[in-house]
């Protein structure tokens, strides 16, 4: 109970707002493999892909999509699907035989949902990260 | 020579490894912290639904509320957390403190400042001598721009250990023109929340932010970055510390990290003004389509927004030339509701960007008159009284 009341006499949060956003990890871990994380608000995840487990499965394959330097998809196999507070992370691996190397990658979530639904993409290669930001209706975007 | 080479490469593996070991015991701490809370927040639900006549229950369970909005920036929780409050208050008024303080903060949080200040006005009459209640007034009146009012508050706050008093008198301070009185309650409230009881890690990391950001405004890069080290050991993964960590990069210029910690804040908590930086350091590296598409879905983010805009927002729309326009109604529209110093700043700002310098250089004298010494405030003066 002491910590409830210090948290109350501290301070106030930062303000907030109402902001539509995903984010997903990608990376590229050696030898053809990749794994991507994706993290959505489980509440706009329900409403958009209803149907449980293998529904949200198909609905994150469709609208995160990878593609290699040579125009080949990256097959996703989704290995967890977890809720992790108001948040739900799907993990998912694939195989690319020349890595991330001039790949290129999309993330659509809740763009028909919302609007102003900005996703981003952190891409990690041979320890090195850079951030992608998609607005709605952005291409795909090559991995610098 | 390369004994001695050794050494100094021996001593900074040893210390990376313990910065390392350090950060990775901060993240399983603030995991289960942050899985403590969750599971409180189901409890406190559950006893709350149970018991619809529980005053008690329900100023706890906005508590927890507002402490998670406060952690992961969560508009949701807020709201939450203002709901639920305002039934603890429904139910009983008197002698129902936290369910009033938890209202007035997640009302703070939303910038509904006025509806704040009958809340904190009302717990000020309860107990006139309580100094959080009295700073907590203190600073709803100086986000309105009522200096005298906030000056009376502040006056009743002599040398205090209260650590909530302390940081919003620094604030008033600064707004005042006091910096390194500031500086000093800064530092000195840091150093005694190290050893505070009952503070979680993000608690104890916003005390490192505040000393951070405050270092960099006042041109003290160094102080900045050991603030933030410091924060960092403690929340490796703030996405606070990581936006200030930005800006302290984009200080010096040192693109590429500047790019990883605006990126970093932003996979942790998404907010426009980190894609501004965002934007920056892509710029910075010459990657000029990168800058364009942060500055582009900025844009589109912060235009959606229904209510009022964040100012960081607003100055991140201006300094990229997008948006003036709405900035400045934006900014007028703020200005009717409070009239402190940034507000007419930003409008000041928002004039002169949109081609009314005139305007801007009658405007910008009323965001100067605390005598407050903020360099972004003196270097908009400047500009505005340099431009014909």
């Amino acid at each position: 109970m002491l910590r409830g009341l210090l948290v109350l006499l501290l301070w106030r949060p930062a303000p907030a707002h109402p902001l539509h956003s995903s984010s997903a990890s990608l990376t590229d871990l050696g030898g053809g493999r990749v794994t991507l994380s994706v993290r959505i608000f489980s509440d706009d995840l329900m409403a958009t892909a209803p149907g449980g487990d293998s529904a949200i499965a198909t609905y994150v394959r469709q609208r995160v999509r990878i593609v290699t330097r040579d125009g080949q998809p990256i097959a996703l196999a989704i290995v967890s699907i977890a809720r992790d507070g108001d948040l739900t992370q799907v993990t998912a691996q694939g195989t690319a035989p020349g890595g991330l190397s001039g790949a290129s990658v999309q993330h659509a979530v809740l763009w028909e949902r919302y609007r102003d639904q900005v996703n981003l993409v952190r891409a990690t290669r041979s320890g090195h990260t850079t951030t992608l930001v998609f607005s709605n209706g952005d291409p795909p975007k090559a991995l610098r | 020579m390369l004994v001695i080479g050794a050494l100094a490469l021996g001593g900074w593996f040893t210390e990376r490894r313990a910065v390392v070991r350090a950060r990775a015991e901060a993240r399983a701490e603030a995991s289960h912290e942050a899985a403590v809370r969750a599971a409180d927040i189901t409890f406190f639900e559950a006893r709350a639904a149970r018991d619809p006549y529980s005053a008690g229950d329900r100023s706890r369970l906005g508590s927890l509320l507002l402490s998670r909005a406060r952690a992961t920036g969560r508009y949701e929780d807020l709201v939450a957390a203002e709901r639920v409050a305002r039934a603890s208050v429904a139910l009983r008024r008197g002698r129902n403190r936290g369910g009033a303080l938890v209202l007035t903060n997640a009302l703070m949080g939303q910038h509904r400042f006025r509806e704040a200040l009958v809340e904190a006005a009302q717990l000020e009459q309860e107990d006139p001598a309580d100094l959080t209640i009295t700073s907590l007034c203190g600073e709803i009146l100086l986000e309105l721009g009522r200096y005298e009012d906030a000056r009376q508050r502040f006056a009743r706050i002599g040398i205090t250990t209260n650590l909530a008093a302390q940081m919003r008198l620094a604030r008033w301070r600064e707004v005042t023109g006091d910096v390194e009185g500031a500086r000093h309650l800064l530092l000195d409230a840091r150093s005694r929340a190290v050893g505070a009881f009952g503070l979680s890690r993000e608690q104890r990391a916003w005390f490192e932010l505040r000393v951070a950001e405050f270092a960099l405004r006042y041109g003290h890069p160094a102080d900045a970055d050991e603030a933030l080290a410091r924060g960092f050991t403690i929340a490796p993964d703030d996405y606070r510390l990581h936006a200030v960590a930005a800006k302290a990069a984009l200080s010096r210029r040192q693109w590429n990290d500047a790019a990883e910690h605006a990126g970093r804040s932003l996979d942790a908590h998404f907010d426009p003004a980190a894609l501004a930086l965002l934007a920056q350091a892509e710029r910075g590296r010459g990657d000029r389509a990168a800058a364009r598409e942060a500055v582009d879905a900025m844009v589109s983010s912060v235009q959606a927004q229904p209510g009022a805009w964040h100012r960081a927002w607003s100055l991140a729309l201006l300094d990229e030339g997008r948006a003036a326009d709405a900035v400045l109604a934006q900014a007028r529209q703020d200005l009717g509701q409070r009239q402190d110093v940034y507000a007419w700043d930003l409008y000041a700002w928002a004039l002169h960007r949109t081609g009314d310098n005139a305007g801007a250089r009658e405007a910008m004298p009323h965001a100067l008159a605390t005598a407050i010494r903020d360099p972004l405030l003196l270097s908009h003066a400047r500009v505005i009284q340099a431009t014909q």
